[in-house]
């Protein structure tokens, strides 16, 4: 799409978060393992076999990040709305980063969770 | 990448095939609604003791309830041998305090060590056996096991690995041969003798959420174990249409199922009205876990204002510590610590005068490395939605613990000061909800059974929420395999079954009819403005008596209207029917605290409320009633009295 286009379309408005969600699909091996560990039925599986499932209810996530986790090939992320996205601040630089904010430091934390 | 569900064209077809209104008939002898921390175990002491039982769940059990995505700590453990407060010196120490306990409260607490040996068994592994924390002062090195909060008393444990506590259960329950497990299956109405409230429970009717399927079942007892409305609250005076789940610390599912069937059934509610703002049931509060705070998973962090200035800390009689150490100690002049935690920051003042500047960021840096991985490792990363939507989302943003502080909310200045409550959420004043409290439960007696017989209660739904509720589930599970094994099967009564059925589908049969404009959460909003009006900060008779009859009206015109285009919608729809049950009961409750007040009841006395044939039946029962004959004079007694049936070796 660019400002060139000639065409709009009648839609209806986005839902407000629109990407609780979302599956990369060149990674999805379409397993359906998110849909089963999801209890609001926000991911549903894809009537098409063989496709990524599909995110229908992203107003319903729960945040529980469990399909993130069930998901075998690292193709789903769950993402905060923009009105969940707080700071942290940089003891020994005074810097303030906003979790998935526009400078977002490298990843300099790697210890796992403890416990399985 | 937008999703382009939101983008029109052809709807994609509903991914399972639709069987509306199919029947499966199924008949066991313990059913039990609900599988979270309490059905789970209800469940699986149940089938230990011989008896066929059914599961239903409208999630997948692995991941349901409150307890489905995490657990941290497992707290009201005060049968581990190691615990300085024993039950009964809890129950005795804490019998005139704000906090309801009651032989309820006992049972979980005494049966909550077991239960954890239980877990144990399944698979938990929560002790620290790869002696990360060695020599820490929350660890006793002979047993590995971590304690939290209050390192003196010992009565909660932290686990290690609690983020899968659901999936162990789940396998522990799949690996009984007499169990049945249904999933996705929403049960929407208690079945009873003659089709009438107030007889014995025969069975339950519910319908998939795949399929649309329509369930009967056939039981001799029913164990309740949805969630705790009262508790959490659902949404019932707000919610945020277009992420409703968000700001809720337990299940978003938890829409008073339970309690709306159980008042249809004639169920007696254990009641103490207690309204107020709301506490973790707003949706516009901050991820749970995922804000600098002090308190709960992060309790004992290092809180500094905007300047670096470290905030000072009070133990929970409010005198001043002065050490780091003394964060995880009771206070000197208390028995135990309890709710009663330290808090940094206790005059609001040092806020309003600019001697502490906001906003506060909390700083792990500053702990010991054992608080640290404390907190942000062993309990946010273990604790319920935090392994993948905190710890690790956080972790991969760039936040670091050992050199970043993460903000907490800004919030008045008396906020931060009030207790734990508000800061720990981090929901802005400007939209805090307001809550009823009013409902504890269902009442129950020492066997868990409610007024109505054959139905049981367990967990949140009996007042029974948090950690032990599995220990609670344990204990009615025998309770209600006992009364299986001796009472005669009741058949259901075909004309109830067949109207609840219409009842269900009505919202399907709806689609294509040009009026039924009205979706789900519309019918949502509707209730909440009933309750914010009627029900809210200022209530008195008359405009409780206005709201009843507002929910009437809305009834009797928009809930025909509502639509259902799948089995999901269909969930939603039927929830929100629910919802309109349990703002009746609060309703109902305020009417009757009214009534109380006029009767010259003492506050002490506890209020039961029941619905009997669609008549409101009230009655004063005098407090402690569960220690008055027929009952034993003690705790202790009653309890053990209550598990003689159960055969040696068998105790959970």
């Amino acid at each position: 799409m660019s400002e060139t286009q000639k065409k709009a379309y009648l839609v209806p408005n986005a839902i407000a978060p629109g990407q609780t969600v979302t599956i990369d699909p060149e990674r999805c091996i379409a397993c359906n393992k998110c849909t089963t560990k999801c209890r609001m039925q926000t991911v549903l599986p894809n009537p098409e076999r063989g496709k990524p499932p599909l995110v229908v209810y992203p107003d319903e996530c729960w945040f529980c990040g469990l399909c993130v986790e069930a998901c075998p090939t690292s193709a789903i992320e769950m993402h905060y709305p923009i009105n969940q996205r707080l700071f942290f601040k940089r003891k020994t630089t005074g810097e303030i980063f906003r979790i998935d904010g526009p400078n977002s430091p490298p990843q300099s934390y790697f210890e796992p969770p403890i416990g399985k | 990448m937008i999703n382009e569900l939101n983008y029109g064209s052809i709807p994609p077809e509903w991914p399972f095939d639709v069987r509306y209104g199919k029947e499966n008939r199924i008949i066991t002898d313990v059913l039990v609604i609900g599988a979270g921390m309490a059905g789970s175990m209800a469940a699986l002491m149940a089938a230990r003791r011989g008896v066929r039982v059914a599961v239903v769940d409208k999630a997948p059990i692995d991941v349901s309830g409150s307890g489905g995505a995490g657990l941290d700590h497992y707290g009201g453990c005060n049968s581990n041998p190691d615990c300085a407060v024993s039950p009964e010196q809890y129950m005795e120490l804490m019998k005139d305090s704000p906090f309801s306990v009651d032989h309820r409260k006992y049972i979980s607490m005494k049966g909550a060590w077991d239960n954890l040996m239980e877990l144990q068994r399944l698979g938990l592994r929560f002790r620290d056996e790869d002696d990360e924390f060695a020599g820490a002062p929350f660890r006793d090195d002979k047993t590995k096991i971590m304690y939290a909060y209050d390192y003196k008393t010992k009565d909660t444990i932290r686990l290690r690995g609690g983020a899968n506590i659901k999936k162990y259960m789940r396998a522990g329950l799949a690996k009984e041969i007499n169990v049945s497990l249904y999933e996705r299956v929403m049960i929407t109405r208690l079945l009873t003798e003659g089709g009438k409230s107030g007889t014995r429970v025969n069975g339950a009717v519910g319908f998939s959420e795949e399929t649309g399927e329509f369930n009967v079942f056939s039981a001799k007892a029913v164990i309740l174990c949805t969630a705790g409305v009262s508790m959490q609250g659902t949404g019932t005076w707000t919610f945020n249409s277009e992420m409703f789940a968000n700001g809720f610390k337990s299940d978003p599912r938890n829409t008073g199922d339970g309690l709306a069937m159980a008042w249809r059934a004639g169920a007696e509610m254990n009641s103490e009205e207690q309204f107020g703002h709301a506490l973790s049931v707003s949706p516009f509060g901050w991820p749970w876990y995922g804000i600098g705070n002090a308190d709960n998973t992060w309790h004992g962090c290092t809180i500094v204002d905007n300047n670096g200035k470290e905030v000072p800390w009070v133990d929970g009689l409010m005198s001043p510590i002065d050490t780091v150490e003394e964060r995880w100690l009771p206070g000197k002049d208390q028995a135990f610590m309890g709710f009663m935690r330290p808090i940094p920051l206790f005059d609001k003042t040092l806020i309003e005068s600019g001697e502490y500047e906001l906003p506060f960021w909390a700083d792990l840096s500053a702990l010991p490395e054992h608080e640290r991985r404390g907190i942000w490792g062993l309990m946010v990363g273990n604790e319920g939605r935090t392994r993948i939507a905190i710890y690790n989302y956080y972790n991969k943003a760039g936040f670091n613990p050992e050199t970043d502080m993460l903000q907490c909310p800004v919030m008045t200045p008396e906020s931060f000061t009030n207790r734990r409550k508000d800061w720990f959420q981090g929901e802005p004043n400007m939209a805090r909800a307001w809550k009823a409290d009013t409902l504890r439960g269902l009442a129950v007696d020492w066997s868990q059974q409610t007024n109505v017989p054959g139905l049981f209660a367990a967990g949140a739904e009996a007042g029974q929420a948090g950690a032990t509720a599995g220990a609670a589930g344990a204990y009615a599970g025998n309770r209600a395999a006992e009364f299986a094994m001796e009472a005669e099967r009741i058949p259901l009564d075909a004309a109830q079954v067949k109207a609840e059925k219409t009842r269900v589908y009505a919202p399907v049969r709806r689609v294509g009819d040009r009026n039924a404009r009205i979706g789900w959460k519309e019918l949502w909003m509707g209730l909440n403005r009933v309750m914010q009006q009627d029900c809210g900060e200022f209530r008195t008779e008359a405009t409780l008596k206005h709201g009843l009859m507002w929910l009437e009206s809305i009834r009797e015109k928009e809930m025909h209207l509502t639509f259902a285009r799948n089995p999901h919608e269909l969930a939603r729809v039927l929830e929100c029917e629910n919802r309109y049950i349990i703002a009746e009961i609060y309703l109902h409750l305020g009417l009757a605290n009214i009534e109380a007040e006029r009767a010259g009841v003492p506050r002490s006395m506890k209020l039961f409320t029941k619905l009997v044939d669609g008549e409101r039946y009230l009655t004063f029962k005098e407090d402690e009633w569960w220690l008055k004959p027929p009952y034993a004079p003690t705790y202790l007694e009653n309890y053990l009295r209550y598990r003689a049936k159960e055969p040696k070796g068998l105790e959970v």
